[in-house]
């Protein structure tokens, strides 16, 4: 039955009219546009969501955002950046290169080391932020819950969990294939080819690249600073010989080699740094999922190997002085292994339960070459602003921090969550047992050395070597208790819906920052020159666990035929020994994370999707946040009753799709679609004296579609709105990452 | 000279671990250079000279011998003694107490050194400080202390000069006293000296050519326009005037005042945690 609302039949009638010029079809044709994004759900499926969570996310007492596969591909969502414009309260900036996933969530988040946000892929739990952001072509489905999951996710998912699922080649056979061209010389190709090879074992293949020559130009070269060139693969292989067992293994490999950076300094507004930046990166992930379905239970196992070697090497003070550069090659595996056993039994009572251990190691070379401004600035001004009498100058105009780290970390945990369903109430109570162990080997030297001039004779007072070579070790264990509880209630409706109570603490794990050295490093060499050394190595590099608990309230409301779906959610959050990343006094560079003491956020958050009538889609989303220190004094400054920095207070979506058919042999509709999406306010640093308001992208398309093929015109930030994404401090510097202008492209895509 | 304020707690490490009797042996010996503060009973008169004291520990029997070579007048000459047999006790986890009404000192043979007679013996290591008095033929007092003097528990306050509302106040700060008997002279080696909270803390900061006369109560160490050094480098930026220091035999107490660029810094300072 269709609802068709007055208001409505209006447009619909002129566009009707419009359209009859191209000969239109009847406007009562489904589109695959209307297609809810949960019917996946009702596939059977080895995702690890359907396992843990249950496979309607909506009848769960969580917030979560769901986009299915023809959403994600109008709206070009590759990464779990493109799809956070649509999920209320998650913000993932563009920021430096594709290693700093920066991900913030109802106030919580980090720009470094851990992240607030877990992602899993294909069931693999990507164990480093780090390679979190990567292109992901044929993706079938995005799930993004939002509150803490560390029940049943661990560690790490304290502001929730993004969850990506690929096509199955058990579900979807056919060749697929993907050329894009847009602003900035970008284009994107793609082909996959998905086939069963018998009728129980189905095989995925894709291939992906992607350039772009970037947008910003750096002033000191004249060249284009965040160029990019990224090519993966991938081969999905599932088999499922009877209705009791699947197997289902995933490869994944990723070559990334990118500028970067586009770091505007606030002084000038200019992009003017004169030393390389860039940032490569392999990154290879292998996850074999398991699963025995017997009578009263479903045992799956999932095993995931993980690999990432990658260089980041940039100009530390993006300023055209010779101040130094750091580099961080990196190579870290790791192993994952999970058993989850889920009651099956349709009975009042159902349970599961689950056991999760990981090991991940990484070694890393992380120098700092200190070069001839650096040194004149940094070291000689001031230790002779100190002692003008006895005047330092350096033995060469470059010498290298050396940095060495070994790191390697592992856990395990056990878990549990029961429900229970009584009438029309649903109870659910669930904990986990967390142990984590890491430590880190550091090994920092230097050679180099000074001479000391006595100032009124002009002649040598005495040379002094340095000769540094510190090696040491850290480590800490973290032990942690998860519970959960929560009361659904469903509504006597026509369309399930239900409204719920969810308490439940969330963890970020804690560890060590290695980039604090070349600054512990740096101290020493003063305390050489006579000048103490003011950081404990273990106090600065080491940071404890974040624990957070969350309080929340909310509703899924479906109604007219699930042609109205509503998500409302209200949150509280209090959390402890909060992480964040804050600069070190004086004219030193690099970031620590530190504890901040104590915060809280609360807010609300609002999802639609309407579907007045078949060919229009409209998508809202808005998610308010108010985040702030309750304490944190770092000694010098009292930041209690300020607002966290890098949550914005706002984040808004709206988007509508509206299909006209065709009747065209070669054409069979047109699709347009129109969004806005907007962020802010937030603040850039704990003083709250820098701020990005709120601002506005506009974009649109319009593609004409066949059965096998689509092809699109689209912008995005049309208004080509001038906003920062993001802002830090270097040596006393300020600077901020422009957001990208209009883009203008073109995609096609076949599908055979 | 920044060699020495590690040698103190060098000193102090080996002294807490040879009279640790958590160890399985049952004795310890150490050696300290000190210093003997020497007053004349019949004129009250003072006078200071460098000491060396052995000490065998013998925790078994919970006796001490104690040999020293010293002097106690200018016109003396140096003698070596050994006064053996002393009650030793414990008088707390990281401390021992020695003393004797009456004890006839003796030579390396164990012969008694003709002419000395040393009374009212009473002396302690304590977290590593050693101090011991005694009174000899009823003549000489002598309170003999280390010569290497670490105040590692202080509090610091430094005032402006120009302005006395402007305060500063410091409990890093570490102050060692280098006595030098042959010299009447002193070295002040500071830790995390820092006047000012903008002002980068240094890591060692050393006052030369002090000078130190010992009192009734124990010594005053005085100097004017020092040039501190750093490392071994001079620091004319920081010239010290007035400065002025009272050490306490009774108490383990210093008090420190010196000025400073611009600063006037004063500190109270402890051998032992307070």
């Amino acid at each position: 039955m269709n609802h068709n609302f007055p208001i409505f039949l209006s447009l619909k009638a002129v566009l009707t009219l419009i359209i009859s010029i191209f000969g239109a079809a009847s406007a009562s044709a489904v589109t695959d546009l209307y297609q809810p994004a949960d019917t996946a759900i009702r596939l059977r499926e080895l995702s690890v969501i359907a396992l843990k969570n249950g496979l309607d996310l909506t009848n769960q007492p969580i917030s979560s955002t769901i986009l299915g596969k023809s959403g994600i591909e109008h709206r070009k969502i590759l990464t779990s950046r493109d799809a956070s414009a649509m999920v209320p309260n998650l913000f993932i900036p563009e920021y430096g290169s594709r290693m700093t996933s920066a991900i913030f969530v109802r106030g919580l988040g980090s720009r470094m080391d851990m992240p607030a946000m877990g992602m899993n892929i294909d069931n693999i739990p990507i164990l480093n932020k780090d390679n979190y952001d990567f292109d992901i072509i044929d993706i079938n489905r995005i799930e993004v819950l939002r509150g803490p999951q560390s029940t049943l996710y661990g560690r790490n998912t304290m502001g929730g969990l993004i969850n990506i699922s690929t096509l199955s080649p058990l579900q979807y056979q056919g060749t697929r294939f993907l050329a894009e061209y847009a602003s900035a010389n970008s284009y994107r190709t793609a082909m996959s080819h998905y086939a069963k090879l018998s009728s129980t074992l189905g095989l995925g293949i894709m291939g992906y690249y992607r350039s772009t020559d970037g947008f910003f130009t750096n002033l000191y070269n004249g060249k284009k600073c965040d160029w990019e060139h990224l090519g993966s693969g991938r081969i999905k292989l599932q088999w499922q010989p009877s209705n009791d067992f699947s197997l289902s293994n995933v490869f994944f490999m990723s070559i990334l080699h990118q500028g970067g950076y586009p770091y505007e300094y606030l002084a000038t507004g200019e992009i003017n740094y004169n030393d390389t930046c860039f940032y490569r990166r392999t990154s290879i992930m292998d996850g074999i999922t398991a699963q025995w379905h017997k009578t009263n239970m479903t045992l799956t196992s999932i095993t995931s190997f993980q690999y990432i070697n990658d260089n980041m090497t940039m100009d530390q003070d993006f300023l055209p002085l010779s101040y130094f550069t750091l580099t961080q090659a990196r190579k870290e595996y790791g192993f994952t292994q999970e058993f989850v056993v889920k009651s099956n039994a349709d009975k009042d009572y159902h349970w599961v339960c689950g056991a999760y251990g990981f090991y991940k190691h990484y070694n890393m070379d992380a120098p700092v070459t200190f070069k001839d401004y650096g040194i004149e600035q940094l070291i000689e001004k001031h230790r002779n602003d100190a002692n003008p009498d006895y005047p330092i100058k350096w033995d060469s105009r470059e010498f290298l921090l050396g940095d060495n780290f070994r790191c390697p970390d592992y856990g395990a945990a056990v878990y549990h969550q029961s429900s229970y369903d009584v009438v029309r109430w649903t109870f659910s109570g669930g904990f986990r047992l967390d142990f984590e162990h890491s430590a880190l080997n550091y090994h920092s030297s230097a050679n180099t050395g000074f001479s000391i001039i006595d100032a009124s004779t002009g002649g040598l007072f005495r040379h002094d070597d340095v000769n540094i070579d510190f090696p040491g070790h850290l480590s800490k264990s973290f032990f942690q208790f998860l519970p959960k509880v929560s009361a659904l209630y469903h509504l006597s409706m026509p369309s399930p819906s239900n409204v719920y109570l969810s308490i439940s603490k969330g963890y970020k794990s804690g560890g060590f920052n290695t980039q604090m050295f070349s600054d512990v490093l740096q101290e020493r060499i003063m305390n050489l020159m006579g000048l103490a050394m003011k950081y404990d190595v273990d106090q600065i590099v080491s940071y404890k666990p974040e624990k957070c608990w969350t309080f929340e309230a909310g509703s899924h409301i479906e109604c007219y035929d699930r042609r109205i779906q509503t998500d409302i959610s209200a949150f509280y959050i209090r959390c402890t020994d909060q992480q964040l990343t804050v600069y070190p006094d004086g004219t030193t560079t690099g970031r620590i994370t530190t504890n901040a003491g104590r915060t809280r956020s609360f807010g609300a958050e609002l999802a639609m999707k309407i579907i007045p009538f078949d060919a229009l889609e409209i998508n809202v989303s808005y998610g308010y946040t108010n985040a702030k220190f309750t304490r944190f004094n770092n000694g010098k400054q009292d930041y209690a009753g300020n607002f966290i920095p890098y949550a914005p207070q706002n984040t808004i979506f709206a988007g509508a799709n509206y299909t006209l058919p065709l009747s065209a042999k070669w054409a069979s509709r047109i699709v347009i679609s129109a969004d806005v999406r907007a962020v802010g306010d937030m603040y850039w640093d704990e003083a709250n004296t820098v701020k990005q308001s709120l601002y506005a992208l506009p974009g649109a398309s319009i593609a004409i579609e066949g059965n096998h093929y689509s092809l699109s015109l689209w912008g995005t930030n049309l208004s080509d709105t001038d906003y920062r994404s993001f802002y830090f401090v270097s040596i006393g510097n300020a600077f901020l990452q422009r957001g990208k202008p209009r883009q203008l492209g073109v995609t096609l895509r076949v599908n055979i | 000279m920044k060699k020495y304020l590690s040698l103190f707690f060098i000193a102090l490490a080996l002294i807490m671990a040879s009279c640790n009797n958590d160890n399985d042996e049952n004795y310890a010996t150490m050696s300290s250079d000190m210093i003997n503060r020497v007053t004349l009973v019949s004129t009250g008169s003072t006078g200071m000279y460098a000491a060396t004291y052995q000490f065998y520990l013998d925790f078994a029997n919970a006796k001490t011998n104690i040999t020293v070579t010293t002097k106690f007048a200018a016109q003396m000459p140096e003698v070596t003694f050994m006064v053996k047999d002393l009650p030793l006790s414990a008088s707390s986890s990281t401390g021992y107490t020695f003393t004797a009404s009456s004890v006839t000192p003796v030579d390396a043979s164990g012969t008694a050194v003709s002419g000395y007679t040393i009374t009212n013996l009473s002396g302690q290591i304590l977290d590593g400080v050693i101090k011991l008095q005694y009174t000899v033929n009823g003549t000489f007092q002598v309170q003999a202390t280390s010569n290497k003097l670490a105040y590692t528990t202080a509090n610091t306050t430094v005032t402006d000069t120009l302005d006395a509302t402007k305060i500063y106040k410091n409990t890093e700060m570490k102050y060692g006293f280098i006595l030098d008997a042959a010299k009447d002279s002193a070295a002040l080696y500071l830790a995390n000296a820092q006047f000012d909270a903008n002002m980068p803390a240094q890591s060692g900061m050393t006052f030369p050519h002090l000078t130190v006369t010992p009192t009734a109560t124990g010594y005053t160490i005085t100097g004017n326009n020092i040039v501190p050094t750093i490392s071994g480098v001079p620091f004319k930026s920081y010239l010290i005037t007035n400065f002025l220091a009272n050490l306490y035999y009774d108490s383990d107490k210093a008090t420190i005042s010196f000025e400073c660029a611009g600063k006037k810094v004063e500190a109270t300072g402890y051998l032992h945690a307070q």
